[in-house]
C-alpha cells in the first residue's frame, strides 16, 4: 500500500447472520483526495461497503487499513476516536427533529467532548463559531436557530453536511444523499460534497443511483453487483453505456 | 368502454355478523355474572329513597370542618408529587432496559418487561394494604404505595414512547464517534422529553386522585377522614372532604393540562 492510499479495502467478505452474502471478496484501495461514485443496483452491497469502512458492522473476512490502522482491531474509545474522523451522510438525513439546526450542527462535534460536558449541553465558543462557518459554506447560515423539522429535505441534507464538517472528517461516506431529493436540489448537494473534497481535501466516497451525477461530480467510479467490484475507472474514461453495464450485466 | 368492478363485501361483512355476535355474547355474559354474583338490580331502584336521604344532609356542607382538613389536603397531594416522582426515577431507567428498540439482548427486554408486567397487575389498594402491615399506618406508607405504583405505570408509557423514537439521528451520533451516553442524550433525550414530561404530569394526576382514597387502609392523606365522617353519619362533614377532593383533583387535572398543552 502507498503513503497517499488512506483506504484500502482488501478480500473483504460480509455474511449477514442470515446467510446473506452483502460483500464477496471485494479488493480496492482509494487514494487521498479522491471523490468517488459506487454505483450498483438495489441490494448490491454498497450500504454494507459503507457500513464496514466505518465500523457499524464487523466484517467477516479479509481485512480494511485507514491511514495504515487495520481497523479491525479496534475496540472502545479508540473505535470511536477513529470514527470522529469518518464522516457519514445518510439518505434521511437523520437529524434531531426537535432541535435547532445550531445544535444539530453542533452534535457532530461530540465526539469530541467529555460525556459530562455532553449531558450539560456545554459546546465551546470555538465550536459554535465552527458551527456557523460550516452553515455558511452549505448556504444554510441563515436557518441558525430554526427547528430541524422546518426545514425542506434538500435543506436538511445541507444541514447533515455541515454537521460532518465539524467533525474535520478525512474521509466521507455519503450514502444515497440525493436518493429522496429532486433532480435539482440534488445537484446543489452534490455540489456541497464536492467542496468539501476541493476545499477542505476531504475524501469521499457516495454512493448514486444516477449515472449522470456519477459522471458529472466523480473523478473515479466503482460499481458493485452482488458483492463484488465489477467495475473501476477514472469517470473521464468511463461512458454511459459503462454504467449501464454495471445495472444490467449478469442479467443478460 | 371497461368499468373497474367496486369489490363485494361477503354477507358476513356487510351486516358486521362477527360484531353482532360478539355483542349478543357479552350481553348474555353480563346477564348471567349479574345472577351468579347475586345482583339484585331491583335493589338499586327500591334503595333510590335513601339515596335522596343522603343528599340531603350532604347538601348541608359543615363548612366550619374544613379547617379541619387542610392539613391531610396538602398532605395528600404531598403524598402524590413524592411518590409519582421516586416512582418515575426508578422507571427511566427501567424503561430503557425494556424498550425493544434499544441495542441490547433480548434476554434484557424480556425479562424487564416480565418484571414491569408483575408491578402492574398490583391494584394500589390492595399494595397499600400490605404496606401499610409492612410500614405501619401513615403518608410514607401512601408515598411508596404510589411510588410503585407510578413506577409500573410509568415504565410502561415510556417504554413504549422509547419504541416509537426515530433512531436515525443516534445511527448518525454513533457514526461520528459518540459514545451511548452522548447519544442518548443528545439523539434520544429530545425526542421523548416532550411525552415524558406529560406522562408524567397524567401519571400525578391520577396520583392526586387515588391518594384520596388511599387513607382508607390507612395510607395518611384525607382518606381517613373520608372513612371517620362516613363511619360517624357525619354526612354534612363527610360532603366537605368530597368537596374539597373533588377541587383539589380538578385543579390539579386543569393545572397538568395545561402544562401538556404546553408541552405539546
Ligand atoms: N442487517 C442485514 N441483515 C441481513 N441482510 C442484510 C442486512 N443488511 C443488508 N442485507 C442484505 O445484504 C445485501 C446488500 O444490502 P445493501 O443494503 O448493502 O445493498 P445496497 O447496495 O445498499 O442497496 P440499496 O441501493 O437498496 O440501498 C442485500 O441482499 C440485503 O438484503
Ligand atoms: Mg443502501
Amino acid at each position: 500500500m502507498s503513503d497517499s492510499d488512506i483506504l484500502q479495502v482488501n478480500h473483504v467478505t460480509k455474511v449477514y447472520p442470515n446467510g446473506i452474502k452483502g460483500l464477496d471478496d471485494i479488493s480496492f484501495n482509494v487514494k487521498r483526495g479522491e471523490f468517488i461514485a459506487v454505483v450498483g443496483l438495489s441490494g448490491a452491497g454498497k450500504s454494507t461497503l459503507f457500513r464496514s469502512i466505518n465500523r457499524m458492522q464487523d466484517i467477516t473476512n479479509g481485512e480494511i487499513f485507514i491511514n495504515g490502522t487495520d481497523i479491525s482491531k479496534l475496540k472502545g474509545k479508540e473505535l470511536r476516536h477513529f470514527r470522529r474522523k469518518i464522516g457519514m451522510i445518510f439518505q434521511s438525513f437523520n437529524l434531531v427533529n426537535r432541535l435547532t439546526v445550531q445544535k444539530n450542527v453542533l452534535s457532530g462535534r461530540v465526539g469530541y467532548y467529555s460525556t459530562w460536558k455532553t449531558i450539560l449541553g456545554l459546546y465551546s465558543k470555538g465550536d459554535k463559531e465552527k458551527a456557523v462557518r460550516s452553515l455558511d459554506h452549505v448556504n444554510m447560515l441563515k436557518k441558525l436557530y430554526d427547528r430541524a423539522d422546518s426545514l425542506s429535505g434538500g435543506q436538511m441534507q445541507r444541514v447533515a453536511i455541515a454537521r460532518t464538517m465539524m467533525q474535520e472528517p478525512d474521509l466521507v461516506l455519503a450514502d444515497e444523499p440525493v436518493a429522496s431529493l429532486d433532480p435539482k436540489t440534488s445537484e446543489g448537494v452534490m455540489k456541497d460534497l464536492r467542496n468539501l473534497n476541493v476545499k477542505d481535501h476531504d475524501t469521499v466516497l457516495v454512493n448514486l443511483h444516477s449515472i449522470d451525477l456519477a459522471l458529472e461530480f466523480a473523478d473515479r467510479i466503482i460499481g458493485i453487483r452482488d458483492g463484488q467490484l465489477v467495475f473501476d475507472k477514472a469517470a473521464a474514461q468511463s461512458t454511459p453505456d459503462d454504467l449501464k453495464e454495471i445495472y444490467e450485466g449478469g442479467n443478460s | 368502454m371497461h368499468t373497474s368492478e367496486v369489490p363485494r363485501r361477503s354477507f358476513v361483512k356487510k351486516y358486521h355478523i362477527k360484531g353482532m355476535i360478539v355483542i349478543a355474547i357479552l350481553i348474555v355474559l353480563f346477564l348471567y355474572s349479574l345472577k351468579i354474583c347475586g345482583v339484585d338490580p331491583s335493589l338499586f331502584v327500591s334503595n333510590i329513597a335513601q339515596f335522596g336521604v343522603l343528599i340531603g344532609q350532604m347538601s348541608n356542607p359543615d363548612w366550619s370542618y374544613f379547617s379541619f382538613i387542610w392539613d391531610p389536603l396538602v398532605q395528600t397531594v404531598q403524598m402524590a408529587i413524592l411518590g409519582t416522582t421516586i416512582g418515575t426515577i426508578f422507571a427511566i431507567p427501567a424503561a430503557f432496559l425494556a424498550a425493544r428498540n434499544l441495542d441490547h439482548s433480548k434476554v434484557v427486554h424480556g425479562t424487564s418487561r416480565f418484571v414491569l408486567d408483575i408491578f402492574r397487575t398490583l391494584p394500589s389498594l390492595l399494595l397499600a394494604a400490605i404496606l401499610v402491615a409492612i410500614f405501619g399506618i401513615g403518608p410514607t406508607t401512601g408515598t411508596i404505595t404510589l411510588a410503585i405504583f407510578s413506577f409500573g405505570m410509568i415504565s410502561k408509557l415510556f417504554y413504549e414512547v422509547l419504541e416509537t423514537v426515530d433512531m436515525g439521528p443516534a445511527e448518525a451520533m454513533k457514526a461520528s464517534g459518540a459514545s451511548i451516553i452522548q447519544i442518548i442524550r443528545l439523539a434520544i433525550i429530545p425526542q421523548i422529553a416532550g411525552q415524558f414530561c406529560s406522562f408524567f404530569l397524567y401519571t400525578l394526576e391520577v396520583n392526586v386522585r387515588s391518594s384520596t382514597v388511599l387513607g382508607y387502609v390507612g395510607a395518611g392523606g384525607l382518606g381517613l377522614y373520608l372513612q371517620q365522617t362516613i363511619d360517624e353519619f357525619n354526612y354534612s362533614e363527610t360532603a366537605v372532604v368530597i368537596l374539597a377532593t373533588f377541587a383539589t383533583v380538578l385543579v390539579i387535572d386543569i393545572l397538568s393540562n395545561y402544562l401538556r398543552r404546553k408541552l405539546q
